[in-house]
């Protein structure tokens, strides 16, 4: 089976030229923990995550490369993290954007979707389209469940 | 003796073939194009392939004491470090000077040379490093001097042990100095040593270190006790550690090697961290454990060894070692300055660990000459105290000045590597002329 079989239509994305507040905002407003980021020509770049923006409401020594595991010995207020994350809403999400992802094509076997979705801890594998690398679609668990659903 | 190669692949003489890969495997070093390991170990392959050294040549000349000492001390560092005990020592030494910024530069620099002493300097910064930016960030302070200090401070207090630094663990393991040697020999030099860098820091930079009253209450307001962990974790590290360091200053009287005391204390702690867990529980933790050893440092360690002993077994460094006791008229004094300065000159460019590995049996081969293994002794501080304290004289000098450098780049305050030589130079010389001054009031000048 490929995985053109059971993808879901082109999901909701993010623009490299999205702020962090925007990007704050689609995640809150479709519940998800992750977003694909594209260009202005929908050409897949990567994708932000909800990880990636709690990094940015700590301070750098925690959410660097190699930084501290344990803060229980902080006294950080909201305060400090609104402070944190203020700093940042207005800059462009492309610094964030993690752009090592795994993605799939529409004529990838299935299996490729769902080994790269249980080993990499991924909520959802991009689709893209081999000839332009635009995002075409993608697959998630849930979108797995549908299709056993509708086989029924 | 070893029987050595008369002639190797194309009827070369063995001597030049050795002389050309240690070469060609020095200068890929210095480039660093290709990793360090793979480098050393691809020459290592070279000196057998080419008929240089047999295979059980080169496993003889494997130094196993010094890599079951770092092995040993890698596990008792990567469990020790899980209970945040050195997190809760520099948060605690900081609020000791009311995270006042010019005494925490001081303070933290110190507790990372006494970490340095005991564990090794990588280490030592990696544990550090994260909870002064942290610490510095909330201060709103640029955390330039604060790294600078500690990189120093890194190299200087691993001079003082036999652990403190790879350079010691080599000249101990191959010479046959104890933990306690080193202490005795360097311990005071080396308290000098930092106390004047600090001084020197301080003049720099102490005056400008300023913040406000709200930054430091909030630095104030950690609770360094909430950075222990476990408590349980925290007792059992210690006490392992503890017993390990005793072992390391009683190693002459139970007679046994610091490799052996270093792997049994570690596999004794490992142990405790397993005891009364399920047995998939003890697989995923001991896994856990042994991925934190740094088993790329192990194989250049091996690499190295076999790459040296090729030029040992083939009469290069007695040659070498001749000329050494020909070029100084077999004046000991004389030897040991030049060791001292060419050894800080040289580890400040190139990385320190292949320098006294190379340097060891070179020595070794010129005592004779030199008036014997005990002449030697004063010869033999001098490659340990320029080889780790020419370590900061530059941004490549030591492994832990790169893995700082790393970290600051990170919390965007790059240390340029210019800029670092500017102090790093003064400091390295300030350092090495204590160390020149000590060496000849200590052995030199009849006192």
């Amino acid at each position: 089976m490929k995985c053109k079989t059971i993808m879901h239509s082109p999901p909701t994305r993010l623009y490299v030229d999205n702020t962090v507040r925007e990007a704050i905002d689609l995640l809150i407003e479709h519940h998800m923990y992750n977003l694909p980021v594209v260009n202005r020509d929908e050409v897949f770049v990567g994708e932000i995550s909800t990880r990636r923006l709690t990094g940015l409401l700590l301070p750098d020594s925690i959410s660097m490369d190699m930084g501290l595991k344990h803060t229980g010995f902080m006294r950080e207020t909201l305060k400090d993290l609104h402070q944190r994350l203020n700093n940042v809403s207005d800059q462009l999400i492309s610094q964030y954007v993690d752009t090592d992802i795994n993605v799939v094509y529409p004529d990838s076997p299935l299996m490729d979707a769902l080994t790269l979705l249980y080993h990499n801890k991924y909520i959802r594998i991009p689709v893209l389209d081999p000839d332009n690398q635009q995002l075409v679609g993608g697959i998630s668990f849930i979108t797995l469940l549908r299709a056993l659903e509708m086989e029924e | 003796m070893y029987e050595t190669a008369q002639e190797v692949v194309l009827g070369l003489n063995p001597m030049w073939v050795s002389c050309a890969i240690f070469i060609t495997t020095y200068a890929l070093l210095i480039s660093d194009i290709i990793h360090r390991t793979v480098v050393v170990m691809l020459g290592a392959g070279l000196m057998i392939l080419t008929g240089v050294l047999n295979q059980q040549q080169a496993v003889a000349g494997v130094d196993f004491n010094t890599i079951a000492l770092l092995t040993g001390m890698m596990i008792i560092v990567a469990i020790t470090k899980q209970s945040g005990v050195f997190q809760y020592l520099a948060i605690w030494a900081t609020k000791k000077v009311d995270a006042k910024p010019r005494g925490i530069l001081l303070m933290l620099a110190t507790v990372t040379a006494v970490l340095s002493a005991l564990l090794d300097n990588v280490t030592t910064v990696l544990l550090i490093v994260p909870v002064t930016l942290l610490i510095v960030d909330k201060l709103e302070l640029s955390p330039y001097p604060f790294l600078i200090a500690e990189i120093f401070a890194s190299n200087i207090g691993g001079t003082a042990t036999l652990i403190g630094d790879p350079p010691n663990i080599l000249i101990g393991s191959a010479v046959g100095f104890s933990f306690m040697d080193f202490v005795r020999e360097l311990g005071l030099v080396v308290i000098v040593i930092h106390t004047a860098m600090l001084v020197m820091l301080d003049f720099i930079w102490g005056r400008r270190l300023t913040t406000t009253e709200e930054c430091r209450e909030k630095v104030m307001a950690f609770e360094e006790k909430d950075a222990i962990t476990d408590k349980r974790l925290l007792i059992q590290s210690l006490t392992v550690l503890a017993m390990v360091i005793a072992g390391f200053m009683l190693a002459e009287i139970i007679h046994l090697e610091t490799g052996s005391i270093a792997l049994f204390g570690a596999t004794l702690l490992l142990l405790l961290h397993i005891l009364g867990r399920s047995s998939k529980n003890q697989s995923k933790r001991v896994n856990g454990i042994l991925d934190e050893v740094e088993w790329s440092t192990l194989a250049f360690f091996i690499g190295l060894f076999v790459l040296v002993h090729a030029l040992e077994v083939n009469g290069l460094l007695a040659i070498l070692g001749e000329g050494l006791v020909e070029f100084s008229g077999s004046d000991i004094q004389l030897t040991a300055f030049v060791t001292l300065w060419f050894s800080a000159i040289a580890s400040a460019i190139i990385d320190n660990i292949p320098f006294v590995a190379t340097m060891i049996p070179l020595l070794q081969s010129a005592s004779t000459g030199l008036g014997g293994e005990e002449a030697m002794a004063p010869i033999w501080w001098a490659l340990s105290l320029g080889a780790c304290l020419g370590g900061n004289g530059s941004l490549i000098g030591a492994t832990a000045n790169v893995i700082v450098a790393g970290f600051a780049e990170r919390a965007g305050y790059p240390i340029k590597f210019s800029r670092f030589l500017l102090i790093a130079i003064p400091i390295m010389l300030l350092s090495v002329m204590i160390a020149t001054g000590y060496l000849y009031l200590r052995h030199f000048a009849g006192l």
